[in-house]
């Protein structure tokens, strides 16, 4: 029997990536994912789809009533919010491109059959999956509240699936454009999102005080361009279609799908093209004249090695985008956390604990990003104490000048004094030094390959990603909870405990370093074959 | 004195699960030879080699190179030896000049003699990119060029060369052939492993001829012809290849 280019395409997707997740999680790794699928499903997902089957069963019977008139703009704006969201996260995060077009172009397949096959692998992946699972139990409550809207929830239901399929696939491509091209809108954007976080920071009410007249005009004229934007939202058209048809006008209903539809369908060929032209620009890039390079020199094989690390995670999207982080961090400290009592205790330690859970998927997969680069290094006169020292010396520079940049951007919001500044970066040092204690491990234990040049795909083994939890949780408790103590309790004590602190951690490193090298010189050859 | 061969494989095995890729192999090269290693595709050639230089661990057997035991002194071959693996392993975030500085330090070469060499090696190679071009940028032949230059840089006594001739021009071909002759007339003893006859034949005064990760043959080029047969015939019969290239349904 024929077997259509599609379906064989799909077909040869899920039996590779069904085979590279059994490879790599290995059996107790699958065993901890069904685990956890389990506990998900039951205990997140499952209510979760109960409570949108409810609430369209119970929006439902509104729409075609004069309360639909208030219901549909919600329902769009809600909707409107699952687009964007999971387009965005799914973009970023990995869900976009599944298939190796680089691959697949080889055959005698037209683009938009290429992109649909794409659209619906995409499917596959655990966020749009859920949503899907949320799309569609909404639209059954609504549906058995009102059967005869069911064809068109139908449409509904895929219009609003194709848009976050699509919305993903294009942004995973500019976010890749934007990590390629853009160095300096990084840091601009960095510079901004500052900025709007000293100014949120200053405009949000807080705890029992009234809000001042102005800010409620400013807030209410907010509310009105927002409401505006929402009822031009093509998922809020969606609902604009179903309330109309509800109400007997089944043409203006169709008609409403036309422009959700389009869109889906317009920004479709738009990704068919940007993907398209995406494999044109993977051809060798021409050389160009200029000056000399400079070259390295370096005393020991660490020294060199380091550096090598520390250019590797520069020249990486996930290190780049990784400068990000303490931006983010200030954001989260100075925005939604700001609400929650004692800020003065809780805000340097907090902030730098979270700032080191960025590093958990560098630091436990040491030599991820090393590509087939790895069996050079493995090939070199270097013992597994020298490139532990390399890779130590790397991320030392790379996430000092992470913490070095969150310091700057704390500073002129808490003003933090030096004492508590010098305390916070000792208890910086006992999560790097644990963290990369922990990873010189896990890195030879279970390694994978990091793509440099994609932020895509990339994620931990479900294993590590379970250890990562553990240990930052682990160093938190500890280290975070000891400053927020000494602090409390004997802030004299302060720098000379988490000094101490630091001191203790760096003896641990010490004493494990031995056996995580030789451990790293039996696992040499798994190390080559997962990542070279 | 001793004879210590440069090379010397005992008994040597490599399982991956239920496959046996290399199965009980034992071979002696001598110094200052050069040996060819024939098979076909995933006779066990690479993995050989991958064992040969550290990057597999036996299953079984030994590995003595230069009269050290790889599993003992790994680090004290790895500084004597050169390895051009088949896909190259170079680090292409770094541009060519950048990569030869980086592995060069790494044999403990000063700056200036790792410059002299690499301009040299640059010009007999005609390798020319861009000041700033990074290797992940270069064509595959100028990988393969930038790939033999670090392998041979430290000039290492022993050098393992997978598939060096794949997938370049036949100037670059003549060239690397030139290079290789050379190093060997100085004394240097290459171990290089090919699927192509000709290159073989034309290269390697010794042959070993590996089927099924087990060794079928091993001697000169001259006692593997013995009996006017060509390379070609007898390396078929050997590993029992077919003869006939017809198709069903053209």
């Amino acid at each position: 029997m024929a077997v259509s280019p599609v379906r064989a395409l799909l077909t040869a997707h899920f039996q590779s990536s069904l085979a590279r997740s059994t490879k790599e999680l290995s059996r107790q790794g699958v065993w901890a994912l069904v685990l956890l699928v389990a506990v998900l499903g039951l205990f997140v997902a499952l209510p979760a789809a109960f409570g949108l089957f409810m609430a369209g069963f119970a929006v439902g019977p509104k729409l075609g009533t004069a309360e639909g008139d208030s219901a549909t703009p919600i329902l769009g704006g809600v909707l409107g919010l699952v687009v964007a969201v999971g387009g965005i996260l799914g973009g970023l995060l990995g869900g976009a491109k599944k298939l190796s077009w680089e691959q697949y172009r080889i055959f005698p397949l037209h683009p938009l059959r290429l992109l649909g096959a794409e659209l619906v692998a995409g499917l596959g992946d655990v966020l749009v999956a859920g949503l899907a699972l949320g799309l569609g139990a909404l639209t059954l409550g609504l549906g058995i509240a009102r059967p005869a809207l069911l064809p068109l929830l139908l449409i509904v239901l895929v219009e609003h699936l194709l848009l976050i399929l699509v919305l993903q696939l294009l942004l995973g491509s500019l976010a890749q454009r934007i990590a390629k091209r853009l160095k300096v809108a990084v840091w601009a954007l960095m510079v901004l999102v500052w900025l709007g976080s000293m100014l949120m920071g200053q405009m949000s009410p807080r705890r029992g005080h009234p809000i001042n007249p102005a800010l409620q005009q400013v807030m209410r004229t907010v509310a009105e361009h927002a409401l505006a934007v929402i009822r031009a939202l093509p998922t809020t058209w969606a609902m604009d279609g179903l309330d109309a048809a509800a109400r007997g006008h089944l043409a203006k209903g169709l008609l409403l799908q036309l422009y959700p539809l389009g869109l889906g369908l317009l920004c479709a060929l738009g990704a068919a093209k940007l993907l398209e032209r995406e494999q044109e620009a993977l051809a060798p890039v021409a050389e160009k004249a200029g000056t000399k390079e400079k070259l390295w020199s370096f005393r020991t094989p660490a020294e060199g090695l380091g550096r090598l690390q520390f250019r590797t995670l520069m020249s990486s999207h996930h290190g780049k985008f990784g400068f990000l982080m303490p931006v983010v961090t200030v954001i989260l400290v100075r925005g939604p956390m700001a609400q929650f009592q004692g800020q003065s205790f809780w805000a340097i330690p907090g902030a730098f604990a979270y700032l080191a859970l960025f590093g958990n998927q560098f630091q436990f997969n040491q030599f991820g990003m090393d590509g087939h680069g790895v069996k050079g290094l493995f090939l070199l006169p270097l013992g597994g104490r020298q490139l532990l020292e390399g890779k130590l010396r790397g991320f030392v520079m790379y996430q000092g000048l992470q913490a070095l940049l969150l310091i700057a951007l704390m500073v002129p919001l808490f003003w933090p004094s030096p004492v508590e500044l010098l305390a916070a970066l000792c208890m910086a040092v006992c999560f790097f030094l644990t963290q990369s204690a922990v990873g010189a491990f896990t890195s030879s234990w279970m390694p994978r390959r990091i793509d440099r040049t994609s932020l895509k795909n990339n994620q931990m083994p479900m294993m590590l990603v379970l250890v990562a939890m553990g240990v930052s949780l682990l160093c938190t408790l500890l280290f975070g909870g000891a400053f927020a103590l000494l602090k409390w309790q004997a802030p004299a004590f302060l720098l000379p405990g988490m000094a101490l602190l630091a001191g203790l951690a760096w003896l641990a490193h010490g004493a494990v370093k031995g056996e995580a090298a030789a451990y790293l010189d039996r696992r040499r050859e798994v190390i080559v074959e997962a990542v070279g | 004195m001793t004879y210590e061969p440069a090379l010397e494989l005992t008994a040597l095995t490599k399982r991956f699960g239920d496959k046996t890729a290399v199965d009980d192999l034992s071979l002696s090269v001598p110094r200052g030879s050069f040996l060819g290693l024939l098979g076909r595709n995933g006779a066990g050639k690479s993995t050989t080699l991958k064992m040969a230089t550290g990057l597999l661990r036996p299953t079984s057997g030994t590995v003595r190179v230069l009269g050290l035991d790889m599993a003992q002194d790994p680090i004290a071959i790895k500084r004597q030896i050169g390895t051009m693996p088949e896909d190259m392993a170079l680090l292409d975030m770094l541009t060519g000049p950048q990569y030869l500085r980086f592995v060069g330090r790494m044999y403990g070469l000063e700056d200036g003699v790792i410059d002299g060499r690499a301009a040299e090696l640059f010009e007999k190679l005609d390798l020319a990119p861009g000041p700033k071009t990074l290797i992940a940028d270069y064509s595959f032949g100028m990988k393969k060029k930038i790939a033999l230059c670090a392998a041979i840089l430290h000039g290492p006594k022993l050098l393992f060369l997978d598939e060096p001739f794949e997938g370049i021009d036949a100037v670059t071909n003549r060239t690397i052939k030139d290079i290789l002759l050379s190093l060997q007339s100085r004394g240097t003893t290459l171990v290089l492993t090919s699927h192509i006859l000709d290159v073989v034949e034309k290269l390697c005064p010794l042959i070993a001829i590996i089927d099924e990760g087990r060794l079928k043959s091993y001697g000169t080029l001259e006692e593997l012809q013995m009996g006017g047969e060509s390379l070609e015939s007898r390396f078929v019969d050997l590993v029992g290849g077919t003869r006939t290239g017809e198709l069903s349904w053209l």
